[in-house]
């Protein structure tokens, strides 16, 4: 079932790469058999000390250890688990994501019961360390067993990598195409290709001007996790200024009723989350607002007010900001 | 095996929001679906309360005029981990001698009713949200959605169970060890677990506080993000709540990592 996964990433157009994964099983210890349990304690200290009677026998025999664990231990852990986190984060270095199982195998009830603690811990081994190492993680079933059960892989990547997770995990989904939980209906039919992330996890931005690849704002773009999705031109339907002032020296792209031309341009995704901040550093007269591209849609770019075209330069004939800069 | 899974409602938020948006669907209708499809006396251990009619009746009223447009939950019904609080209603993290009643909502339980989601219940978990079995309850072990000789996976089991047997459209779990994503594998979901702080934990029932975060699960990937949207808002009384940052953006051509080393514990087809 995992490796199936790996082999869809690699048809997707991902390339695997093998990483050590001791490190990360170190840090996944940590976590059962360090002072951690005090602070389960710590969360139900006083319902714990006055009324322990009241716990789940198994529940008890875990969190009521908590109160030995020393002060010395628990710095001891946090010495350990930060030299730990500094190995991880530098084998996840260059990497998008790491696909794991989401747990290693699925036990029957009465297995459990017969071995409550020690199976518990089996269960962990790919779970146990993300929030240890401050990574974020999305689990996406998998596909099932001759028996019919389920299995799942996870997707982790350090902190804030939630949409670009979402994204990948669900080209696995749409992939493998499984019914939904277990009520056997269907995942709704939306094509999602490769370069279109779903709407609510990157935005497209088209962009005309010095935001463009090598031109002085593109950081504005990159900084925020921006990528370039391709360059193209826009419709034939739009004036191109060169606007006085700057630097950096900025072109308005305004949409005409008559005589307008194709203007290159280039098409930039980013993370929903960064769009606000990058909104809200728009000079006037410039803004944001739908652009027409030569093949017909309809994206959301950078357009100028009208009144800003009098007084300056129509660049129009040289058909982008790029001729106009070698010029 | 449980019984024939055909039987049960599609939930799927894409699903009920096109039916709302036409006007083919009302929120009375989408719970009485999931009414009927509870079976009589919880076998499968999923619930510790389910809201009753008149507990319910607050939340259906307050949709009846409003506007399914500018409300991007509306109608939609969603479960609660019992550690996580529901105005009015007892939470006992599964331990009833524990349990106590809250005044007010956990902050990202109101953020989801505040964008038209409807509660249906409180669901079993681990004690204390310690364990990864589902198992460790007194309120009885929650059956595997889809064989019932098997565990359910925990901390989070019964919320898992919920959304895979079409008793709510998504739900909430919490995520210390692996809760929020060990049920979503074994109950055949989606499962986020959030970068730590993104969701509030106001109104939640610590683990451990250094390391917890409520989690998500969804029938699909689209449904949990529209989840993850309402729900991440930054709450300054969180003293652990961190603001989102910008993320790396995805790639067309990526690079994963696989571990070297796997472990699966003598089970071949996993």
């Amino acid at each position: 079932m995992y490796s199936e996964a790996v082999e869809r990433f690699v048809a997707m157009g991902g390339e695997a790469v093998s990483i050590d994964f001791e490190p990360f099983m170190a840090a996944a210890r940590l976590l059962y058999e360090g002072p951690w349990v005090a602070e389960r304690y710590a969360a139900i200290q006083a319902f714990i000390e006055e009324r322990p009677e009241a716990l789940f026998p198994v529940t008890r025999q875990i969190i009521e250890p908590g109160i030995q664990a020393s002060a010395v231990a628990a710095f001891n852990a946090q010495y350990k688990l930060a030299a730990y986190k500094r190995v991880c984060d530098g084998l996840l270095d260059g990497l998008d994501f790491v696909l794991t199982p989401t747990a290693p195998t699925l036990y029957t009830l009465a297995e459990v019961q017969a071995e409550p603690v020690k199976l518990n811990s089996n269960l962990g081994t790919y779970t146990n360390f993300m929030n240890l190492l401050d990574y974020a993680a999305v689990a996406v079933p998998a596909g099932f067993s001759d028996k019919g059960l389920p299995h799942g892989v996870t997707l982790f990547a350090p902190a804030f990598a939630d949409a670009a997770l979402a994204h990948y995990g669900d080209l696995l989904l749409r992939d493998i195409g499984l019914p939904l939980g277990a009520t056997g209906h269907r995942l709704p039919d939306v094509p999602v290709t490769a370069d279109t992330p779903p709407t609510e996890a990157a935005m497209r931005l088209v962009v005309c001007g010095a935001h463009m690849s090598g031109l002085p704002l593109n950081h504005q773009l990159t900084e925020r996790g921006g990528t370039l999705v391709r360059a193209t031109e826009s419709a034939a339907a739009y004036h191109l200024y060169a606007l006085p002032g700057g630097p950096p020296k900025r072109p308005g792209m305004v949409r005409v009723a008559q005589g307008g031309a194709a203007i290159a341009v280039e098409v930039w995704q980013l993370p929903a989350s960064t769009v606000g901040s990058f909104l809200a550093g728009i000079p006037a007269p410039l803004g944001l607002g739908k652009v027409e591209l030569a093949d017909g849609s309809w994206e959301t770019g950078f357009i100028c007010e009208g009144f800003a075209t009098e007084g300056a330069r129509d660049i129009t004939a040289l058909g982008g900001w790029r001729a106009y800069l070698a010029g | 095996m449980n019984k024939p899974m055909n039987d049960l409602p599609n939930l799927s938020i894409s699903r009920l929001r096109a039916g709302y948006l036409d006007g083919s669907l009302t929120p009375a209708q989408v719970m009485a679906e999931v009414r009927a499809a509870m079976p009589a006396g919880d076998p499968d251990h999923i619930w510790i309360h389910v809201l009753s009619d008149a507990e319910l009746r607050p939340y259906l009223d307050r949709l009846a005029d409003a506007d399914p447009h500018a409300l991007p939950l509306y109608g939609i019904p969603f479960a609660i981990k019992d550690n996580i609080d529901l105005a009015g209603i007892p939470t006992t993290a599964a331990c009833a001698e524990y349990g106590y009643v809250p005044d007010t909502s956990a902050f990202v339980v109101q953020q989801l009713i505040d964008a038209g989601a409807i509660p249906v219940g409180k669901t079993n978990l681990d004690q204390f949200a310690t364990g990864l079995v589902g198992c460790r309850t007194p309120y009885g072990a929650t059956r595997n959605a889809f064989d019932a000789d098997y565990i359910s996976g925990g901390s989070s089991g019964g919320s898992a169970v919920a959304v895979a047997r079409g008793q709510a459209s998504f739900s909430l779990g919490t995520d210390t060890a692996g809760s929020g994503r060990v049920p979503a594998a074994f109950n055949n979901l989606v499962g986020i677990k959030p970068t730590r702080g993104l969701l509030s934990a106001s109104g939640v029932v610590p683990a451990c506080r250094t390391l917890d975060t409520i989690s998500i699960f969804a029938l699909d990937m689209a449904d949990a993000h529209a989840v993850m949207s309402v729900a991440g808002v930054y709450d300054a009384a969180d003293a652990y709540a961190r603001p989102g940052e910008p993320g790396p953006a995805p790639r067309a051509s990526f690079r994963f990592g696989v571990p070297a080393q796997l472990q699966f514990f003598g089970d071949a087809e996993a």
